[in-house]
């Protein structure tokens, strides 16, 4: 165990002090700055041109949006995310920038974690370090999960430090506040970036130890990476084939038309003295939105299992409940009657997520699982 | 790969072409010494033979038919190219499939209605008779919800697919071009051709490389958008127009991939820096870009408003290095495409919406200035790829 403590620790500090690492951190601070720092000034933008309407004390969130018939994931991605962004008072705080960034983050660790790991054991069999090692009086499954740990231990650590250092920078600059739920929230859902990652760090490593040429394996991780962009992009694509028709939107009568235009010159009525076909219409828009909500939770239900075949999906799937702190389900954002909105749930939100973090998390234990076999049957 | 390079494939092209370079021929032409290692002798002596022109033409066509054979034999890539061109019409035949693109979007109620909120943006409740998405033909093309680039990634559209799909293949396909050994350059340089000469015709391979992959591109998805929706001149323009674009900001990664593979020496190195530049260039400039933007905008709305109707643009530094960002790679071709949208759903306004166009420019003009941004840089790489290819010695 002190063996495998120390090996863990050597594997560690290599990687921790390369040059490849330093680049790495420098890459994701660089991406994760750039685009909070444009989130927020958009973010910041909008809520003062909201804060400066006329008769909107509390500012409002836009009641309409256009959707993406056939798509209920798509469809809750982006209406949460225009609630959040779409709000004089910045919901969401740092939530939202990461939420934004989530997309981007799914691809980039994606390709950071197999360029991380693609030369984990071929240099060393390049190098033939892996006779030295291999001659050690260690067990190979005790090196191999030593080293599989220390490397991805420092990335994991890279990859923290990274994170929090463009939140907290971006936090100081714009002078964001963080709840203590968001905070939890975000502190989550860095851990399973990290697991995320990892993921792809140890199919780096697969691939670096099938391969033995750190060339060949190179190539192999890029294959993988353009395959898994491609499966998620024609998943995506593939989730509105079913053709269920959206209910159709109730005309505006041109009798609400000239009501409302009317409204704007002479001042707006109270709701009790509505004319009457006025009143009809709303009851008309409710029946509808209702409709739709029902429309879109059966789709996302469907939908949801679509994302287990892409791991970019699986992400951004983790991270629709996780990072939002305004529904307890993130369906409520499609039309959800006052006496029916609950308060946001940090439980509800990871029941929400747990199967994708089940199934990432039985995803990686696979892989190592293949790792260490692999290791273990290394020929030198 | 399989490890087929190119002066190995130039001697087997050379060996097999040329009878005097058989087995124990070639043998005695090199004095007893190893076969592998007399190319260069082997061509020089048919220089001093005569026929220059023609030998000289023959040698640099077998330089090019070799790189391209080097590519043609590099199954990774041929994979990706593979999924580089079957993935626009795919994704264009399931959009026609699925038939997801309406007209008339519909509209999501949050709250039960309120009636001042409805009233005050009453004009979204009949929203059906504005044009706000583009035309079926094309939709596969465009996601056009988002102009900002780099902060998000959707994949809806072939427009954010090709975003990076494109420029890391193109990266790929360019550091692949160049020999990655040093003996490898040892034997390409003892050919009778200045370093200039062989680098030039590495990057025009290239240049024909990215011109077939995309002509092929262009052919299937201009094949895909007419067998499922009909031939129309306009929507052939603009599927055309979109792929010059795609062209030219492909052939700016080829010449990144390229320009690196010349600058360092190991392969490797050369990957992981084109991929570090791709981050850099398609996410993170654009990122900063639009901070500084919109933050420059929130400061001097006033002057914005008057730029756009027409008066003068703001002249100071910051605004300068803005514009000079929006011509970078990554925003550029986002913004390109995004106008082409544009262009498509309101014909009636050619001039550019954006108020970092010069005022009056048309949208085809700003495009036109993207192009020329394209090439110029993608001139300016293959130059420090020269540069730097002419400097390697072999030792």
């Amino acid at each position: 165990m002190r063996t495998m403590i120390k090996l863990t620790g050597h594997f560690f500090r290599k990687r921790l002090l390369s040059g490849r690492n330093a680049a790495f951190l420098f890459v994701i601070i660089g991406v994760l700055l750039a685009g909070a720092l444009v989130q927020q000034a958009n973010q910041q933008r909008l809520s003062n041109y909201l804060g400066s309407l006329d008769g909107q004390e509390e500012g409002f969130v836009f009641p309409f949006s256009s959707l993406h018939p056939g798509s209920g994931r798509l469809n809750a991605w982006e209406a949460v995310n225009g609630t959040l962004q779409l709000s004089e008072t910045m919901l969401g705080g740092a939530l939202f920038l990461l939420r934004a960034m989530t997309p981007l983050l799914a691809f980039f660790l994606l390709l950071a974690g197999l360029l991380y790991a693609y030369d984990m054991v071929s240099s060393d069999l390049e190098t033939r370090l892996m006779d030295s090692l291999l001659g050690l009086p260690v067990d190979r499954r005790a090196l191999g999960l030593s080293k599989a740990f220390g490397e991805t231990l420092a990335l994991a650590l890279t990859l923290a430090v990274g994170c929090m250092a463009a939140l907290v920078t971006v936090s100081v600059i714009s002078g964001l506040q963080w709840t203590l739920q968001q905070m939890i929230r975000t502190i989550i859902f860095l851990l399973i970036l990290g697991a995320y990652c990892f993921l792809f760090v140890l199919l780096g490593m697969w691939i670096s130890a099938i391969a033995r040429s750190s060339q060949k394996a190179l190539w192999i991780c890029s294959a993988v990476f353009v395959a898994v962009f491609s499966v998620h992009a024609v998943v995506e694509n593939a989730a509105s084939l079913d053709r269920a028709h959206l209910p159709d939107f109730p005309d505006l009568p041109r009798e609400v038309s000239q009501h409302f235009e009317d409204a704007k010159i002479r001042g707006y009525p109270d709701s009790d003295w509505l004319p009457p076909e006025v009143e009809a219409y709303f009851a008309e828009l409710d029946a509808y939105s209702t409709e739709l909500a029902d429309f879109m939770r059966s789709r996302y239900r469907n939908e949801r299992w679509w994302s287990f075949l892409s791991p970019p999906g699986l992400l951004i799937e983790v991270s629709g409940p996780l990072l939002q702190d305004q529904y307890y389900h993130v369906l409520d954002v499609f039309y959800s009657p006052e006496h029916e909105r609950r308060p946001a749930s940090l439980g509800a939100s990871l029941r929400q997520a747990g199967p994708e973090i089940v199934w990432l998390g039985l995803l990686c234990l696979a892989l190592m699982a293949l790792n260490i076999r692999t290791l273990t049957r290394l020929e030198v | 790969m399989r490890g087929e390079t190119l002066t190995q494939l130039l001697r087997e092209e050379t060996t097999k072409s040329s009878p005097r370079r058989k087995g124990s021929d070639l043998k005695r032409t090199t004095n007893g010494t190893d076969p592998q290692t007399s190319l260069s002798e082997a061509i020089t002596h048919e220089k001093l033979e005569g026929e220059k022109g023609t030998h000289r033409t023959l040698r640099y066509a077998s330089v090019c038919w070799n790189l391209l054979r080097i590519l043609g034999r590099g199954r990774v890539l041929v994979l990706l190219a593979l999924v580089f061109v079957l993935l626009g019409p795919a994704i264009v035949v399931v959009r026609h499939l699925t038939g997801s693109i309406t007209q008339d979007p519909p509209l999501y109620l949050r709250y039960a209605p309120d009636v001042t909120v409805l009233a005050e943006h009453s004009q979204f409740l009949d929203w059906k008779q504005f044009p706000m998405l583009v035309p079926p033909e094309v939709s596969a093309f465009f996601h056009v919800g988002e102009l900002i680039t780099g902060s998000s990634l959707s994949l809806n559209g072939l427009n954010e697919i090709y975003r990076v799909l494109v420029a890391l293949l193109m990266m790929l396909i360019g550091a692949n071009v160049l020999p990655q050994t040093r003996e490898l350059y040892g034997t390409l340089f003892t050919l009778p051709a200045r370093k200039g000469t062989l680098f030039l015709l590495h990057a025009g391979t290239l240049a024909v490389v990215c011109i077939l992959l995309f002509g092929v591109a262009f052919v299937l998805n201009a094949a895909a958008v007419i067998l499922t929706k009909g031939y129309d001149p306009d929507i052939f323009g603009l599927v055309f127009n979109i792929h010059v674009l795609l062209l030219l900001y492909g052939g700016f990664f080829a010449s990144l991939g390229l320009a690196f593979a010349a600058l360092f020496r190991r392969r490797g190195v050369a990957l992981l820096a084109g991929v570090v530049a791709i981050i850099l260039v398609i996410s993170i400039l654009p990122n900063f870009r639009n901070a500084m933007y919109f933050s420059y905008i929130t400061e001097h709305a006033h002057e914005m408003r008057l730029a756009k109707r027409g008066g003068y643009l703001p002249d100071d530094p910051v605004y300068r290095t803005i514009r000079a960002l929006t011509l970078t790679p990554g925003t550029s071709y986002t913004r390109s495409m995004a106008l082409m949208g544009y262009d498509v759903r309101f014909p009636e306004s050619p001039f550019c919406p954006d108020p970092e166009c010069s005022p009056g420019e048309t949208r085809w003009q700003y495009l036109n200035r993207v192009r020329i941004a394209l090439v110029a840089m993608s001139l300016g790489l293959m130059a420090l790829g020269a540069a730097a290819f002419s400097r390697k010695e072999v030792s």
